[in-house]
């Protein structure tokens, strides 16, 4: 009798202690950050540990949505807006993020031969209203005059970007500059958020801002990496656009730039938003390209110079950051990076 | 006179609750993520609807009446939206586990789930 009653016992007991301790995977979105559709995966202990961390993540993005927002004034906040109204006026008083945001668009800017330009404001918001304008009224689409371009293009000089960090304060010398951090901002707030989460204890997840995807741990279902699909960027007749290949990794952002996502029609032909600083068009070598490397902020500012320089500049650059890619080819053909194959699902049958 | 935790009279009950449950789960899977995908709808990080892929239909939410999903051959798609930059639309249809699509303005998220594909990616970068 006494054993039929210890079993009794302890059997639900052990049953409650597994459930306990037992990781369950959680999924939260947000809409208000980067103009764009974030996604937060990961495995908690319960749906509270998991809020902990969504928003430890949401807060952060949303702090630094609001230091590199060039469209919103914000009060109380001196944020890259506040910047660029300044231009040519006075330095500006700015906290910590916009400073390391900018010193590394600095890096950038020497590392790319000036592929990769925050200083581009003034070309890429012509390109912008005219890609607006063109989404609104198709028929009336248009292509920004040369002209204009050329005269923007007169005022991107990063040497115009004065930055004092000792009075943490940003400078635009020339009155018509702007700054345009989209080909790295987004990257780096994720990158910063998954450090905060990591603090807060978030071990086994990913964040996808809009496709520009972070993963860290091991998912907790017995795998040892995640699986990451690569979006493909041909759309097949059928209307569909799957994804061509995934990767197995952990511990690392995969970022894509690409022609396909934001574009408007003119005549027939696509425009994208990635403008090639030299052509002042958008740049055409390649139909995508995809960046693996574990920061998030690099493997963005990688993957824009890689699709815009020509595919043996471009393999340099990421192999000097240690990172590894995946180009895909305006004929559909692939090139990618021996360290990039090593974790493909290509050709593994 | 003490009362045992567990006597084998409530044997029956445990059995019955256990039952019940594998019942529901099973209904669930059979009717909804038995034949392969299904689809789920976001709004606003809330999940709203639960899409069987396997009937053709084209419906909208009544929250959202300005954005129309398809479903055909066992795929959905965004295929009307008001938003400007049509990158919804633009995704096409998603059939694949794992495949996802996002309309900003109108706060809307479509996932495909489901399926025995054990190599259907976690997420797609794009």
């Amino acid at each position: 009798m006494r054993k039929k009653r210890l079993i009794i016992i302890i059997i639900p007991l052990f049953v409650l202690f597994l459930l306990l301790g037992k990781h369950s995977r959680y999924t939260a979105e947000f809409y208000d950050v980067f103009d764009t559709h974030t996604v937060v995966v990961g495995y908690a202990r319960s749906q509270r540990e998991f809020q902990k961390y969504v928003d430890v993540i949401h807060s952060e993005m949303l702090y630094l949505h609001r230091q590199f927002d060039i469209y919103n004034d914000y009060v109380g906040v001196s944020n890259l807006k506040t910047v660029n109204d300044s231009a040519g006026v006075a330095p500006v008083a700015v906290e910590q993020p916009v400073l390391e945001l900018l010193k590394l668009a600095a890096a950038a800017y020497r590392q790319t031969g000036g592929t990769v330009n925050a200083a581009m404001g003034s070309v890429l918001c012509i390109w912008h209203e005219y890609r607006e304008r063109g989404l609104e009224d198709g028929p009336r689409a248009a292509l920004p005059p040369m002209q204009l371009l050329e005269e923007a293009r007169l005022h991107t000089s990063m040497e115009d970007v004065v930055l004092d960090e000792a009075a943490s304060t940003v400078f635009l010398r020339d009155p018509r500059l702007r700054l345009d951090v989209g080909a790295i901002a987004k990257g780096y707030a994720v990158q910063k958020a998954m450090d905060k989460a990591a603090a807060a204890g978030f071990s086994s997840g990913f964040i996808s801002a809009g496709g520009n995807v972070s993963v860290t741990g091991k998912p907790k279902d017995g795998r040892d990496l995640w699986r990451v699909g690569i979006q493909s960027p041909v759309v097949t007749e059928d209307g569909s656009q799957p994804y061509f290949d995934s990767v197995s990794v952990t511990d690392l952002a995969v970022v894509t730039s690409g022609d396909y996502q934001r574009f408007y029609v003119v005549d027939g032909l696509a425009y994208h938003h990635i403008i090639d600083p030299e052509t002042l068009m958008p740049a055409d070598r390649f139909k995508a390209v995809t960046v693996l490397h574990p920061d998030s902020g690099i493997a963005d500012m990688l993957s824009t110079a890689a699709f815009i320089l020509s595919y043996e500049q471009g393999i340099a650059l990421v192999e000097r950051y240690g990172a590894n890619a995946v180009w895909i080819l305006r004929d559909d053909t692939l090139r990618m990076t021996a360290g990039y194959e090593a974790v493909s699902a290509i050709n593994r049958g | 006179m003490d009362r045992k935790m567990m006597a084998k009279r409530d044997l029956p009950a445990i059995l019955g609750l256990l039952v019940a449950a594998l019942l529901a789960w099973g209904m669930f899977a059979f009717f909804v993520a038995g034949k392969g995908t299904y689809a789920e709808i976001y709004y606003y990080g809330d999940k709203v609807k639960t899409v069987n892929l396997s009937r053709d239909q084209e419906f909208s939410l009544p929250r959202a009446p300005q954005v129309i999903f398809t479903v055909k051959h066992n795929a959905i798609a965004f295929t009307y939206s008001d938003c400007p930059d049509q990158v919804c639309v633009r995704e096409g249809w998603l059939s694949g586990q794992g495949q996802f699509a996002a309309c900003l303005p109108n706060g809307l998220s479509l996932w495909v789930r489901g399926g025995e594909d054990r190599d259907a990616p976690d997420i797609v970068a794009k």
